[in-house]
């Protein structure tokens, strides 16, 4: 693995923070974040501390709950880690580009450090097995590890664990892979602690288990009781679904932002049909028919559209000004409308207070709103 | 008499605008100011917008023979959405209009044998542009409604597509003409008519037209 980027400068993070990086190589990337919270015994207070991580504006939500980022195995939560040092691992394909890395943290967080090393320029990995020698801090059961595989399938994983006998408590080890939790048949008092040490014989414990998950964003967790060491991981099977067409790419930034693939479909089916050089006649350009404002208005928000007919600027663009409209409206009425109705007719038309009084849009701006949310065909 | 009533217009500090003036058969357009960053199909450039972006032209607004001076200011504003255009007359310290949108572009027009005069103004507002026209009487701009115009906070036209002007019916006054050319890959668009009553413009006709070409 070639190490690309490396922050340990440990620091308690009160305010979001973006860490830019940049990708010479395509690939398939290995971001390894460390960090400690705590709870709110520990905080001496009624809120725990909480991180969450975003990779290029991409959050990670629980399987379950979408809405939900905070309590994410991805995340670090003080509630289930105390106050331990937590590791996230993330695996994801990245392409040749600059891209964003930003610690959000609820409250606060001790952040230790982020090591992002290039794994393979291939987006499939028959065998991926790297030693890890992480002991866990002396403590009780939280979580201790996890992997996050992003738009990912997966075979299977194997794992290297040592366990110690300890006087009164010994190590333990939990294993949940999407939310499952993995039983061991030799426990029936402590079911849902796969390595129990007064269970197992001897320290060294070599398991392999299969996964077969899906193309998705996957959460391998390890949990820990004491101070069990994982000496080394492998992974079989890992393939990463690259998007090459317009409409891949489109799902794949929908995902990226957690907006509904068919909505941004539609949208850039209804600006543009998809032709990457479309430019209408008041001079919107490409795929999501940039205009020279918005353009200078997506260069605010940190990313610069120097090529609008370039595919994968022009939807970066449309992506980042369509969700800094989104989050505009977060939390209103006909949230979704209103984002729609700013997108075709202008922002400072569509009041983020007042309701949205849809029947006296713009006859233009009505039709693209129910082209977008409808079935029909265009 | 009409056609000797071309204005004067003088760049003041206009980097990206085009001033012209023509006539044909059916448009008497006598001063037009218009954004040329849009203008070229072929740049790959992204036009470096001004802000705040100031002009002045020289219009004679309400056709008492003496131009008066009017001063455009767009700008970005300080965060997103926030850019309006203000336009200014004669010096005037106070705004005659303020309008939601960056410049696009404004325009005057006779529209009658009776020397009636007009000011267009285009704002771009999201993927739109949003036009409104106004008449210059006792030192007032006054909006002129578009009948059929929605919200009632707006009362102009608000289409991806330039509104025309365009005698169709050759009485002597011109009939504004709205498009609606939705959106691609459709080759049909919807036109609306509108004369002008004495006060604004109602809407008289509509119909659908197949063009040559899509919309792009």
């Amino acid at each position: 693995m070639e190490l690309i980027y490396s922050d340990h400068t440990e620091r308690v993070v009160k305010k979001s923070e973006n860490l830019v990086f940049t990708v010479k190589n395509k690939g398939i990337y290995l971001i390894q974040v460390w960090a400690k919270t705590k709870n709110e015994i520990q905080m001496e207070g009624t809120d725990d501390e909480d991180l969450r991580i975003e990779i290029d504006n991409r959050k990670f939500s629980q399987l379950t709950n979408n809405a939900r980022y905070f309590d994410s195995p991805a995340a670090f939560s003080g509630g289930t880690s105390k106050g331990l040092t937590k590791t996230v691992f993330f695996l994801l394909w990245l392409e040749s580009a600059e891209h964003h890395f930003s610690l959000i943290p609820d409250l606060s967080a001790t952040f230790i450090g982020v090591d992002i090393s290039q794994v393979t320029q291939e987006s499939t990995i028959r065998e991926f097995s790297f030693p890890l020698n992480i002991t866990a801090e002396d403590g009780d059961r939280r979580d201790w590890i996890t992997f996050v595989f992003v738009d990912a399938s997966l075979a299977s994983l194997k794992t290297e664990l040592t366990l110690t006998r300890r006087f009164l408590d010994s190590d333990d080890v939990k294993i949940v892979i999407d939310n499952s939790i993995k039983r061991s048949n030799q426990n029936k008092r402590q079911k849902f602690w796969y390595f129990i040490t007064s269970l197992v014989k001897g320290e060294q414990q070599s398991e392999k288990f299969e996964a077969n998950l899906p193309s998705g964003v996957h959460y391998v967790e390890f949990w820990a009781d004491r101070m069990p060491k994982l000496e080394k991981i492998t992974f079989e099977n890992i393939y990463f679904k690259i998007p090459t067409t317009i409409q891949e790419k489109i799902e794949y930034k929908s995902q990226q932002f957690g907006f509904d693939p068919k909505m941004m479909l539609r949208i850039a089916k209804r600006e543009s049909q998809f032709d990457p050089e479309a430019e209408s006649g008041a001079g919107a350009k490409g795929i999501f028919q940039l205009t020279g404002i918005t353009i200078k208005q997506i260069k605010e928000l940190g990313f610069e559209v120097s090529n609008p007919y370039d595919v994968d600027q022009n939807i970066e663009g449309g992506f980042l000004y369509f969700s800094w409209l989104y989050k505009r409206y977060d939390g209103q009425r006909d949230h979704v409308k209103k984002t729609l109705a700013a997108w075709n007719w202008g922002l400072g038309h569509i009041p983020v207070k007042e309701p949205l009084d849809f029947n006296n849009l713009p006859e233009e701006t009505k039709k693209f709103i129910n082209d977008v949310l409808g079935d029909n065909d265009f | 008499m009409i056609f000797n009533l071309v204005a004067t217009v003088i760049l003041i500090a206009f980097p990206f605008a085009d001033i012209t003036t023509h006539e044909s058969n059916d448009v008497l357009s006598i001063g037009t100011i218009h954004d040329k960053a849009n203008d070229s199909k072929d740049t790959l450039s992204i036009p470096d917008l001004q802000d705040p972006y100031v002009l002045k032209g020289f219009f004679d607004l309400d056709n008492d023979g003496e131009s008066e001076e009017v001063t455009i200011s767009s700008t970005l504003g300080k965060e997103i959405g926030d850019e309006n255009t203000k336009i200014y007359i004669n010096n005037s310290e106070k705004s005659a209009l303020v309008l939601h949108g960056y410049f696009d572009g404004i325009e005057v027009r006779k529209i009658n044998s009776q020397g009636l005069q007009i000011l267009e103004v285009r704002t771009a507002s999201g993927h739109s542009i949003d036009t409104t026209f106004y008449t210059y009487e006792k030192r007032q701009l006054n909006l002129m409604p578009v009948s059929t115009s929605k919200p009632p906070s707006f009362y102009g036209i608000v289409s991806r597509n330039k509104p025309e002007f365009k005698d169709i019916d050759n009485d002597g006054t011109l009939e504004l003409l709205a498009y609606y050319r939705y959106f691609p890959p459709e080759k049909q668009r919807t036109v609306e008519v509108y004369k002008f009553d004495g006060l604004g413009f109602i809407k008289t006709q509509e119909y659908e037209e197949t063009l040559d070409n899509t919309y792009f």
